[in-house]
């Protein structure tokens, strides 16, 4: 096999090679590693380079592996994490100057459990400065400068997990951590070209992560492909005492699925389906009204290309109606309330002025505003809010949506400007009135839901799309599932950036 | 851990709901009117005169940290944030036994949570 070839690979196929020897864990390392060091810098993906921590860790694993102590299926796999993730005595920055600093002396959860898994920690990765907490406006939000698209770095990564999925795109990692308050997830996925899995609320421990928004905050896999996504994802959840979140909401159907794996339960419902069993019934899917509303030409013609693949495997509802309800406001209002008091003392000790982007530079000082009030009407909202979307998805599988309207916005964009101008190919400017698509990316958050992002194409300037499966909370593995069925029919997940 | 979709960006992006009022929610219903003339309602990226008030708040706690042009946008995004509120609260009806989500419990959990 060539180096592209290695570095590209899905994690089942890394595995074999492993076990086969035909590469061993330290070589795999250290092409993560030279890839890192030689591409992550102009991706703008990387913070720091575990060079040490991962020749240890995959020496470790090597030994272990050539002994028949076999970890599972992510053993001796390089990894990334968003660098928000403490690290012991590796800096964790959180992707900001006042903490640039900022040294652990633990390991977050989720790196402990990867490490229990036999992963390979190989890089701290880029992200936007506190996660985008204190109201970015602009691609160029963290220290390390903008994220850079690897399919056409003139472009953003997307946010605020931007390392991870540029690092997954770009072969710098086998698979990343990100993590999600409101799109954190979704949207790197989306613009980066990779698979990304927004878990359920509380499925995932977040001991060791920054906090931003203690009710919102999840963090999940970037991945090649979803069953990637769903390796990664059997390893990671689970309860755990440092995580109140994570404790006493887990229904028997999902600590069975945890305990014997989402991925087996995965391949095992896979491998009925492929095997022709006629008992695994049909996925029904929602295909949600105004879904391309406003959306670019490609994206929507890649959304209806995407409808006919699911239409092999599933039955689709046409122009099923979100419910139309203040999920961004909602949204808002509890991420400026919980991340102004998250970041209360950096935000009165004025040190937010050494934050990168304008906009986070004064953000803080609106956000402490925020009144109790209405924060405390956001949380009691979200009782019906919630209710309302579970009772949409109890009804399928999965709704469907692309998970971005647009590609990714270029280097230099104020998101809040008008779009560029318009391209011969992108769609006319919204009539007044014209509706919107579903929010659907502050809905699944505000009311847990989990949500898969998976490309679906390309678009203007080279630029990956993406399709968005948003479910009933706990319900990964079958999201995992329609989505692994999508890209055995597609080949959108195997391409590669042209760097 | 919030993305570029929150905010404006959610907004400039055609993902949150940026409809007028109305047509996020119904109106709401009628109440008697005030005795004096309700001031006119600011434009839309005006702060108003809560926000105005909150802005003068955080100003005399933060103003030291100010830089020019940090005022003014501390306004409009107190404004805005208001607004947001108020679409909010127009959007989902909540009655005095709607309780808000909390993770509180009386008990204090065994295992060291809440430790990071």
């Amino acid at each position: 096999m060539n180096r592209e070839d290695l570095v590209f690979a899905s994690l089942r196929q890394l595995g074999s090679w492993l076990r086969s020897r035909r590469v061993s864990v330290v070589d795999l390392a250290e092409a993560y590693l030279e890839r890192l060091e030689a591409l992550g810098g102009r991706l703008g993906a990387v913070v720091t380079v575990t060079r040490e921590r991962a020749l240890a860790e995959a020496h470790r694993a090597n030994q272990e592996l050539l002994a028949g102590h076999d970890r599972g299926p992510l053993h001796g796999i390089p990894y990334g994490v968003k660098d928000l993730l403490a690290t012991k005595d590796i800096p964790t920055t959180w992707g900001a100057e006042p903490y640039r600093d900022q040294v652990f002396d633990y390991d977050a959860t989720i790196v402990e459990r990867l490490r229990e898994a036999g992963a390979v920690l190989v890089a701290k990765l880029a992200m936007v400065e506190l996660a985008g907490g204190m109201g970015y406006n602009n691609p160029d939000a963290s220290f390390t400068g903008p994220g850079r698209s690897p399919w056409n770095t003139d472009y953003w990564s997307g946010g605020s997990s931007s390392g991870s999925a540029a690092a997954v795109a770009a072969g710098l990692v086998g698979f990343a951590i990100g993590s999600e308050t409101s799109g954190s997830i979704l949207t790197p996925a989306a613009f980066s070209g990779v698979s990304g899995l927004r878990p359920t609320y509380g499925l995932v421990s977040r001991h060791g992560a920054m906090a931003l928004c203690w009710t919102l905050d999840k963090l999940g896999p970037l991945c090649r492909s979803a069953d990637d996504c769903g390796l990664v994802l059997a390893a990671i959840a689970g309860t755990d005492p440092k995580d109140p979140s994570t404790e006493g909401q887990l229904s028997y159907h999902v600590r069975r699925a945890v305990a014997n794996g989402t991925a087996r339960s995965l391949r095992s419902s896979l491998r009925r389906r492929r095997a022709g069993d006629t008992t695994s019934r049909r996925f029904r899917i929602g295909v949600l009204r105004h879904a391309t509303e406003r959306a670019q030409t490609e994206v929507q013609s890649n959304f209806e290309s995407s409808l006919e693949v699911l239409a092999r495997f599933a039955d689709l509802e046409q122009d099923v109606e979100f419910p139309d309800l203040p999920w961004g406001p909602a949204v808002s209002v509890i991420v400026d309330a919980e991340g102004a008091a998250a970041f209360r003392d950096l935000i009165e000790s004025g040190r937010t002025r050494k934050l990168r982007a304008k906009d986070d530079r004064v953000g803080g000082y609106s956000m402490m505003m925020t009144l109790a009030a209405d924060y405390l009407d956001a949380m009691r909202a979200r009782v019906p809010m919630r209710a309302a979307l579970d009772e949409l998805l109890s009804r399928y599988d999965a709704v469907v949506v692309p998970t971005r309207s647009s590609v990714a916005p270029p280097i230099g964009y104020d998101f809040d400007k008008p779009p560029a101008p318009a391209e011969p190919s992108s769609a006319p400017a919204p009539a007044p009135g014209r509706s919107r698509p579903p929010a659907t990316i502050p809905a699944g958050n505000l009311a847990g839901a989990p949500a898969l992002a998976i490309p679906n194409g390309f678009g203007q300037h080279g630029l990956p799309t993406s399709l968005q499966l948003l479910g009933r909370a706990f319900s990964e593995a079958t999201l995992l599932a329609i989505g692994d069925r999508f890209q055995q029919l597609t080949d959108w997940h195997t391409r590669r950036p042209p760097l | 851990m919030a993305a570029a979709t929150r905010r404006r960006f959610l907004g400039s992006l055609s993902l949150v709901p940026l409809l007028p009022q109305t047509l996020v929610a119904p109106p709401a219903p009628p109440t008697p009117g005030p005795a004096a003339p309700a001031p006119a309602p600011p434009a839309a990226e005006e702060p108003g005169p809560v926000a105005e008030a909150l802005a003068d708040a955080a100003r005399a706690r933060y103003g030291s940290h100010y830089e020019a042009g940090d005022d003014a946008e501390v306004r409009r995004a107190i404004g805005r944030a208001l607004r947001r509120a108020e679409r909010l609260r127009k959007g989902v009806s909540l009655g005095n036994a709607d309780a808000p989500v909390t993770l509180f419990q009386a008990r204090p959990p065994a295992g060291g949570a809440g430790s990071r």
